[in-house]
Parts: structure tokens; C-alpha cells; sequence
């Protein structure tokens, strides 16, 4: 049997240089960016995101009325699909690494989490944004066409804030999966979870709670908050947020900062 | 260098790790060895900052690891090689990985080559097998240039060439100034790769040192040309040769102290060496309960 017994003398030099730079926020969130667009999966989650407002505005082009064609309207058809599908980028961001088990590698290499977290929260944020902007920009040329079609021409009212709605609206929508994500730390009962929960909370509500209701009434607070009006719904608003967003980001947060990493 | 001071788990009802407390120096390899369920994984993981210790402190060059500033170009780290995403290439894999470390992305491809996976790095890593699961975590490992290397387990799923192989390759990075731990319960892995031993059961250490020092004492294997004269020759020196089944003797003393009670009785020595103790058999002798033989 051979033992080979090194000399530490000779080999202390690099032990002591504790080596390179912390990563910054800018590149953790262009690294959790790159993650939801480097496999099949996520790729098609997108297209399919992008499909489904293409499909909407050929649906609406086909049966366009006799009227000149509104961006606003054409926009606001494009967003449905889309204002549904998205969040679940939302909800992937916090719970795929975990379903996937790669928070081993991840929280490996970058040990403060709550730098992780972060940029996964921006980078599912900043995508929506993107998305919803290519939207925009697939339904700015539906109208166009349809202003062909029907020779009636096109409207464009209020572009900015229409788009600024949509993007807010969105993205309201994003955080809440993302929240919901964080909470649960799984991705099929986050799932399950985002999309059932306020529906029969909706149903259920206004049963138990009567005019109550609107405090807690979540959709209704993005709503005011994408029209950028919350004239006399400010309290309601804020309290809706904070227990539909903010608690369970808040808590899952907390869980994925001390949670063992197995 | 790594040093582990008096770390503890404490689950709800079971003590998974209790004290342990070693050092790894730059320049060796140390084994990290123990059954399944003795607390190695669980040790590993409070050394990188994945499961906060009950008590207890982990440095790595003389830094708790999340004080690190960027950990993979300090510490190389692979503790599950099949916890890879599927629909990842090899080559993305590491591509994301260079990224945090801010190393250039030629480097992933370079890793890629260096532990035998070029021809595959465009391949999913669901199409892996474990074998090359393994040689891709080990790559990551590397990827940072780091001084320190801990692998958990990284022997499982390699074939015996590719066992060889990491043998060869640690045993490089060692000689290089690099400090490695490695936790195994494949002890004749083992036994060829390192220089020291921490063995753990039941979540405590039972037994560390250098390899040399732990295997030593067990004797002599000595056989002569007249067995019944080297025996005699043996006993009127005060020593107290057994009989082994080959017809070899086994001497309770070191080589010298046999070697002179034969020239003295001019007896021919055919063989004399120290008895082949095999790592196999004092780890068993250390770290297995009568009880438990059989549940391992």
C-alpha cells in the first residue's frame, strides 16, 4: 500500500487567498432570467404565454366589428391569456429550484439566499414586463391591420397609460404567483393554490363577510391599481395586498432563508 | 484548509451529528468515512452553510463559508450529483455556474473536456448516467479554480476506470497545494485516495489520524524456509508467533524485533511484512455495531 503524505510546507501558499468578488444583483438576476428561458420547459411556457394573445387578437381580427379598430381594446384582449398564464412564472421562480432540487448547487455557490431570492423576484418581475410588451407590440400591429380591414381606421387613445395598466396589472399578478411560490415551496400546490384559492375566496367571501368582503378582496385591489385611480379605496387596497401578497411572501421568504437545503 | 470544531445537529428526537470536530490541511486528502446514516452528509452540509448547525463552527481557510465572498472560487463543493435539472445541457449546467463564480464561459467548456464529457456536453443531463452526473458535479466542483475541494460521496455511479481516474485527479490537486475532504463508504476507494481519516458513527468521530498511524500496529506476517526453527527461533526471543492458514506466522512486534530474532537463530526469512489490515476490516472493526451488521 502506498501513502503519499504531502508536505503541507510546500503547499500553503494558496490556501490562505480567499478568492473573487461577490456576485452582484445585476448578474444573479440576469443568471435567474437565463434560467427560465435555457430549457424546453420554460421556453414553451413563454410561447405559449405569447400564443395565446396571438390567438386572441386573430380571434378578435376575424370577427372585427364595423368600427375603427381601438388599441386599447385590441390590448385589452391580448392581455387576457396572458394576465393568466403569466403568474406562473411567477410561481416557478420560487418553487422550481426546490421541485427541481438545484437550490442545492444554487444556494451552494450563492449562500446568502436572500440575494437569490431577490433577483428570482426581480427577474420573474422584469420578464412579465418584457412579455407584456411584446404583447403590446403584437397588438399595435393587429390594429393596424384591422384599421385596414375594416377601412375604418385605427384609434390610438391613451397609449401610455393603457400600457403602464397592463404592465402593472400583470405584474400585480406575477408577484402573487411568486408570493404564493415562496410560501408553499412546490410547485404543483403553489399552483393549485394561486389559482383556486381566490376564486373560492371570491365565491365565498361576500357570503361570510358581506361588505367586508372588499377588504379582502385581492383582484379588486390590482384593478384599482392598474387604472392608477385609488380614489376612496386606498385602506382596502393596501390591507387586500398585504394579506393576499404580502404575508406569504413575507413568510416564505423567511422559510427559504432558514430552511435546510437537502 | 478546513476546520470543523465540536459541530452538532440536534433533529427533534435524534442527536444526527454530535461534536465532531476535525481539520484538513492543504496538501492531503482526508476520508470522510462512516455507514450510511452516520452524519457525513449532514456535516458537509452546516461545512457549506445548507444546514444550520446547533451548536458548533465550521471555518474553511478561516472563514464561515457564507462570509466568503464569492465561495466556488475558495471551496469546490459537490454534494448530490443527481440533483442536476434534467432539461439542462451539461454544457449550460456549467455555463450558469461560471456565470455566479464570474469566471469566462471558456472555462465551462475547458471543465467540460477535462473530466471527459465534451462529446456529451450538449446533451441534457437527463440523458446522464450517474457515472457522468458525478464527473459533471466534479467539473462544477473545479469550475471556480478553488483550494479546497469537499465531495460527498464522489466515487458512487464511476466505474472502476473512472474511479482511477478522480484518484488520479485529486491526488493532482492535492499535490498542488489543494486541500480535499471526501466522504465515502467505499473504503477500498478510500483507502488508495487518501492520506487521512475522520471515521463517524452514530454521529460522532471515532477515529482520526493519518492513514499510516491508524493501520499500524497490527503486526507482522513472517514466513521462513524452516517454519518450526523461525518459530522456536521466535518464542527464545520472548515473542509469540500464532500460526496463520497460509502457514505464514503472525508476530505481535514490529519487523525489526522479528527480523533480529531470526538472524540471531540464523533462520532464512522468505516474507516478512507488515499484516495486510485491510481499511475494510478496521472500519468495521470501528464503526459497526454487532447489532447493526446487518442493516447496513
Amino acid at each position: 500500500m502506498t501513502t503519499t503524505g504531502h508536505p503541507s510546507a510546500e503547499a500553503t501558499s494558496r490556501d490562505h487567498a480567499v478568492a473573487g468578488r461577490p456576485t452582484s444583483l445585476a448578474r444573479l438576476v440576469a443568471i435567474e432570467l437565463r434560467k427560465t428561458v435555457d430549457t424546453r420547459a420554460g421556453r414553451w411556457l413563454l410561447l405559449l404565454v405569447v400564443g395565446a394573445a396571438v390567438a386572441a387578437l386573430v380571434y378578435r381580427l376575424v370577427n372585427a366589428a364595423d368600427e375603427p379598430a381601438d388599441f386599447s381594446r385590441f390590448f385589452g384582449t391580448a392581455l387576457t391569456g396572458v394576465q393568466l398564464l403569466l403568474p406562473v412564472v411567477g410561481v416557478l421562480a420560487m418553487t422550481a429550484e426546490w421541485t427541481q432540487r438545484t437550490a442545492l448547487a444554487t444556494f451552494t455557490l450563492v449562500p446568502r439566499r436572500g440575494r437569490v431570492i431577490a433577483a428570482k423576484f426581480l427577474a420573474a418581475v422584469g420578464l412579465s414586463a418584457g412579455v407584456v410588451l411584446v404583447v403590446a407590440g403584437i397588438a399595435a400591429v393587429a390594429t393596424l391591420a384591422g384599421g385596414l380591414a375594416t377601412g375604418h381606421g385605427a384609434v390610438w387613445t391613451e397609449v401610455g397609460r393603457t400600457l403602464g395598466g397592463g404592465v402593472v396589472s400583470v405584474a400585480c399578478n406575477v408577484v402573487m404567483g411568486a408570493a404564493f411560490g415562496a410560501l408553499l415551496q412546490q410547485t404543483a400546490a403553489a399552483l393549485v393554490l394561486y389559482f383556486v384559492a381566490p376564486v373560492i375566496w371570491a365565491a365565498a367571501a361576500p357570503v361570510l363577510l358581506g361588505d367586508a368582503a372588499r377588504w379582502l378582496d385581492v383582484f379588486g385591489a390590482f384593478t384599482a391599481i392598474s387604472r392608477f385611480d385609488l380614489t376612496g379605496v386606498v385602506a382596502p387596497t393596501l390591507v387586500a395586498l398585504a394579506v393576499w401578497v404580502g404575508l406569504p411572501l413575507a413568510a416564505g421568504v423567511v422559510r427559504s432563508l432558514r430552511r435546510e437545503v437537502a | 484548509m478546513i476546520d470543523v470544531h465540536d459541530l452538532t445537529k440536534r433533529y427533534r428526537r435524534t442527536l444526527a451529528v454530535d461534536g465532531v470536530g476535525f481539520r484538513c490541511t492543504p496538501g492531503t486528502i482526508t476520508g470522510f468515512l462512516g455507514p450510511n446514516g452516520a452524519g457525513k452528509s449532514t456535516t458537509l452540509r452546516m461545512l457549506v452553510g445548507l444546514t444550520p448547525p446547533t451548536s458548533g463552527s465550521a471555518t474553511v481557510g478561516g472563514r464561515r463559508y457564507r462570509d466568503l465572498p464569492n465561495p466556488g472560487r475558495t471551496i469546490g463543493v459537490m454534494l448530490d450529483a443527481s440533483a442536476q435539472h434534467a432539461g439542462r445541457t451539461g454544457r449550460e449546467t456549467l455555463r450558469l455556474a461560471a456565470s455566479v463564480l464570474g469566471v469566462p464561459a471558456a472555462r465551462a467548456d475547458a471543465m467540460l473536456e477535462r473530466v471527459g464529457l465534451g462529446a456529451a456536453a450538449a446533451q441534457r443531463v437527463g440523458a446522464y448516467s450517474l457515472g457522468m452526473r458525478q464527473r459533471l458535479g466534479i467539473a462544477q466542483a473545479l469550475l471556480g479554480d478553488p483550494s479546497v475541494l469537499v465531495l460527498d460521496e464522489p466515487a458512487n455511479g464511476l466505474d472502476p476506470e473512472g474511479i482511477r481516474w478522480m484518484r488520479g485527479l485529486l491526488q493532482e490537486f492535492a499535490a498542488g497545494g489543494g486541500t480535499v475532504l471526501l466522504s465515502s463508504h467505499l473504503l477500498s476507494e478510500v483507502e488508495a485516495t487518501v492520506d487521512r481519516l475522520v471515521a463517524i458513527r452514530g454521529g460522532r468521530v471515532v477515529a482520526q489520524g493519518a492513514l499510516t498511524e491508524l493501520l499500524a500496529g497490527s503486526g507482522v506476517v513472517v514466513r521462513g524456509l524452516d517454519p518450526a526453527g523461525l518459530r522456536a527461533a521466535l518464542l527464545s526471543a520472548g515473542l509469540t508467533p500464532t500460526s496463520r492458514p497460509d502457514g505464514a506466522l503472525h508476530v505481535d512486534a514490529d519487523a525489526a524485533a522479528v527480523g533480529r530474532a531470526a538472524a540471531a537463530s540464523g533462520q532464512v526469512l522468505l516474507e516478512l511484512r507488515d499484516t495486510e489490515r485491510g481499511l475494510e476490516n478496521w472500519f468495521f472493526a470501528r464503526t459497526t455495531h454487532p447489532s447493526q451488521e446487518n442493516a447496513a
